[in-house]
């Protein structure tokens, strides 16, 4: 048996001991294949990056490297065709060495699996694949196994095709091949756009702006995935469709089964152009006898509330810098200064104003010699009082809090004269085009991202179904308590039963943190922070760097608050109506 | 009769003839200005390059109801009025000066003439050290008391910009007219002096009736640079110049978010002022200089 290892290739007897071993200091090696031509190569990684060594058993030395694909992380055999043959994204992919030439073979999403589950691929004698599959669904893993092979185009069922764009998908692949496997009409075709993306020049924009060029030119896909896409100048160009109507007459959903205020936060004008399963809540916590008890608060109650500190106390991390909060509270806010479908724009407002003027109070640029110190730290110390906090899952407040210790926080958002200064992040977001040529089949794929199992399996965020996150929330207060051996429990020296933690963290001081099952009181808490946020982060580069070239002004001194809002307004009124 | 038909026949073979040769450049007008125009035409009346369904009018009146259209257009039409007929008028009265005997004659020539060497991107940088808002033209406010202005983020900018327009063209203007002033019969000149008719009266009875045709090529020219002041607009200011937002900048910005049907509509709006325009020019010109030999 040969091994590849760190410290190069073994070989073991039946017996299990080692009999030979090449060692190589340059290179490390990963795994151990055999060539079309039946002989060994270890592929391994060297200072030129991935590459293909010759094993030579009898002189023991690995070969010269021949260079392969830098993204054939997992090559497999080769047979007549070619020498190897590799998985990169959603393409099979065959190489040929001499030629050095990679040609696509397979698009595995065409024949219904998700590249991200592969876990292994064999090729029969007689041209087809045996793929294992695994993936962790329902709290188990799954695994399956399928033969993939071609047949005649007549005897596979033809049904009809619908587009759908994505930029780097590899979050959607699950939910398309489920769909595509159990549809009798509709079949979705992935049209990645990141393919476009230039890694050599570093132009990672260029398969969005591609989509975005496809997309005014009229060639809309009939899906569209919203991560990176400017959502409400779509909707108010009339390109989206309206999912109200259809979420109105689903036989399985209505409104009233999701976050009510997510929903609302996505509107524009009163229609609902996009579908999420998920989402993330970012805010500020600070603790409660500093900042009070209740979220939300303005620019002059934080002002209010950072007097009352000691002196030289920051209000945020120590690499805030003025830039980032600026661009933070925009995106957080940007709803509130820009409509687009009405082409006006609220920058001489008071909010914007204030908006100015408290992230004036933060430095430009970040000392580069600055040494870290982490955020808990510095709030126990009386030094910052505040810090970013982001829910991304139900119990992620537990976390949160046991940075606070004993005193408690509370969860108030970023300072804002409207509501409640939180804002929503989506895991990601679909919509349907306008023009779509089969709507209720484009509908019948979306309105998966609402079925409560495929909510309840999502790696990351809070799910817009209140029953999945009710569901979520009983899990996360689910407390288990230690059992000694007879099976009986063990309690603590106030005669409790000793709960076990759910896992911890250490502090610089070298102090434990043992974080335990989330109380009703955190529950309550997280309601709250979830149920008041109403904005979701919507970000414009264009927007952002009018306001952010004109915010130098005022930074320097030059210009004042007032005088800076007003020439942004007449700037981004113009930026905004040039895109209606 | 076979007279008047050979003579036909050489009409029709000379017709053909210069047709040849005029061929290449037609087929350049036609590749290059005439097809393209077609083509923009087209999209300003469809709804999108990929679907291509006729909308008629719609892109119009999309247009003439979007606040940036308009206020582009108010923009370049007031930095037009404000702008053209000074340098018309400022380069006539420097021409008329040099015409005249005064000292330094060639000196002052020359200082109208050199802002025509000098690179863009130098005058604006000029411009911006002049008007920035820690710029000369501040400093000296200041010393005399006043207040620091915004000279190019404030109503005041357009100013700056005719100024800047001024100073870059009315030599180039000025040679023209010079020109034109030196192609006035002289004995028309004398006949009025020997007349008694004042420099006023001469100026206006035969100078300006003379130079009309001057003045209709100095005012298009002029026009037609005003649009190109875009130019030193965009390098001294940003893509969103409020004040000085014009239409190029509209088709500028319009063009990079790939909207051609925005695009196509106020290129054939403009098109069809400018037509307009001129023809008008021409038709005034005409009437002017009716009585003018030649």
């Amino acid at each position: 048996m040969l091994v590849a290892g760190d410290q190069g290739v073994f070989a073991f007897a039946p017996d299990g001991s080692l009999t030979m071993q090449i060692s190589s200091a340059d290179v490390y090696p990963d795994r151990i294949l055999r060539l079309r031509d039946g002989s060994l190569a270890v592929i391994g990684w060297g200072d030129g990056g991935a590459a293909l060594y010759p094993l030579d058993l009898e002189k023991k030395i690995l070969g010269e490297a021949v260079k392969i694909p830098s993204d054939a992380y997992n090559p497999m055999r080769g047979d007549e065709k070619y020498d190897l043959y590799y998985v990169s994204g959603v393409y099979l992919y065959g190489y040929n060495i001499a030629e050095e030439r990679k040609d696509k073979l397979l698009n595995w999403l065409d024949v219904d699996i998700n590249s991200g589950n592969l876990s292994d691929v064999y090729f029969r004698e007689d041209g087809s694949l045996m793929c294992v599959l695994t993936r962790y669904r329902n709290d188990k893993v799954q695994t399956e196994l399928v033969r993939v092979f071609q047949a005649p185009y007549d005897s596979v069922p033809h049904k009809e095709t619908l587009t759908l764009a994505v930029i780097y998908g590899y979050d959607i692949y699950d939910a398309v091949v489920e769909f595509n496997r159990h549809s009798d009409k509709t079949r979705i075709q992935v049209l990645d756009y990141s393919e476009y993306n230039d890694q050599e020049n570093e132009d990672y924009d260029a398969g969005r702006t591609k989509l975005l060029t496809e997309i005014m030119s009229g060639q809309m896909p009939d899906l569209l995935c919203l991560s990176q896409m400017p959502y409400r100048q779509l909707a108010a160009k009339g390109l989206l469709e309206d999912l109200y109507p259809y979420l109105d007459s689903d036989k399985d959903y209505k409104r009233e089964d999701f976050f009510d205020n997510v929903l609302k936060a996505l509107e524009v004008n009163g229609g609902l152009y996009q579908i999420t399963s998920s989402f993330n809540v970012a805010t500020l916590i600070g603790a409660t006898s500093v900042v009070g008890d209740k979220p939300g608060w303005t620019y002059q109650q934080l002002q209010d509330a950072l007097a009352t500190m000691p002196e030289g106390c920051q209000a945020m991390d120590m690499y805030t810098t003025r830039g980032d909060l600026l661009q933070t509270l925009l995106c957080t806010d940007l709803n509130h200064y820009v409509d687009w479908a009405n082409g006006k724009c609220n920058f001489e407002s008071q909010d914007f104003i204030d908006l100015l003027k408290f992230t004036a109070q933060f430095p430009a640029e970040i000392p580069e010699d600055m040494e870290w110190e982490s955020s808990a730290t510095r709030i126990a110390e009386g030094r910052q009082m505040l810090t970013t906090a982001y829910l991304y899952s139900v119990d992620s407040m537990i976390w949160n809090d046991a940075q606070f210790g004993k005193d408690g926080c509370t969860y108030i958002g970023y300072p804002t004269n409207d509501g409640v200064g939180s804002f929503m992040s989506l895991e990601s977001g679909y919509a349907m085009s306008a023009k779509c040529a089969d709507k209720e089949a484009a509908w019948s794929f979306l309105r998966t991202f609402l079925d409560e199992e495929s909510q309840a399996n999502a790696w990351n965020g809070i799910p817009i179904s209140k029953k999945v996150y009710q569901d979520k929330l009983e899990d996360a207060m689910t407390v288990e308590y230690e059992k000694d051996e007879n099976g009986e429990f063990v309690l603590d020296e106030n005669g409790e039963k000793k709960p076990i933690s759910i896992g911890g963290f250490w502090q610089e001081d070298g102090t434990e943190v043992q974080v335990y099952a989330m109380t009703q009181e955190q529950a309550d808490k997280l309601w709250e922070a979830v149920t008041t946020c109403n904005k979701v982060l919507e970000q414009d580069d264009a927007i952002y760097t009018i306001v952010f070239e004109q915010a130098q002004a005022f930074y320097s001194g030059q210009k004042t608050a007032e005088e800076v809002a007003r020439l942004i307004q007449s700037k981004v009124t113009i930026y905004v109506n040039e895109q209606r | 009769m076979d007279g008047l038909r050979t003579k036909r026949r050489e009409k029709r073979k000379d017709f053909l003839r210069s047709l040849c040769f005029l061929c290449p450049s037609l087929l350049g007008v036609g590749v290059f200005f005439i097809l393209p125009f077609c083509v923009v035409v087209y999209y300003s009346l469809i709804d999108g390059v990929g679907s291509h369904n006729f909308v008629f009018l719609d892109n119009f009146i999309s247009l003439f109801q979007n606040y940036s259209f308009k206020l582009a257009a108010k923009n370049t039409l007031h930095f037009s009025v404000l702008a053209v007929p000074l340098a018309v008028v400022l380069a006539m009265v420097l021409a008329l000066m040099l015409e005249a005997r005064i000292p330094l004659k060639s000196q002052f020539r020359t200082f109208f003439l050199s802002p025509m060497m000098v690179p863009v991107a130098s005058v604006v940088l000029i411009w911006q050290v002049v008007f920035s808002n820690n710029g000369t033209a501040n400093e000296l406010l200041m010393l005399f008391g006043g207040d620091r202005i915004d000279w190019l983020q404030s109503d005041y900018a357009v100013y700056v910009v005719v100024l800047l327009f001024l100073w870059k063209n009315l030599g180039y203007n000025m040679i023209l007219f010079m020109a034109g002033l030196a192609n006035i019969p002289k004995e028309l000149l004398e006949v009025a002096d020997v007349e008694g008719a004042s420099e006023l009266y001469k100026f206006f009875a035969i100078k300006l009736r003379y130079l009309s045709p001057t003045v209709l090529f100095v005012t298009i020219l002029s026009l037609i640079n005003s649009f190109k002041i875009f130019r030193e607009i965009y390098l001294l200011t940003d893509d969103y110049p409020a004040a000085l937002y014009m239409l190029q900048h509209f088709m500028n910005n319009t063009f990079r978010s790939l909207d051609y049907q925005k695009l196509s509509a106020a290129a054939v709006v403009m098109a069809l002022v400018m037509v307009v325009l001129i023809l008008l020019l021409f038709a005034i010109e005409d009437w002017f200089g009716k009585d003018v030999e030649g």
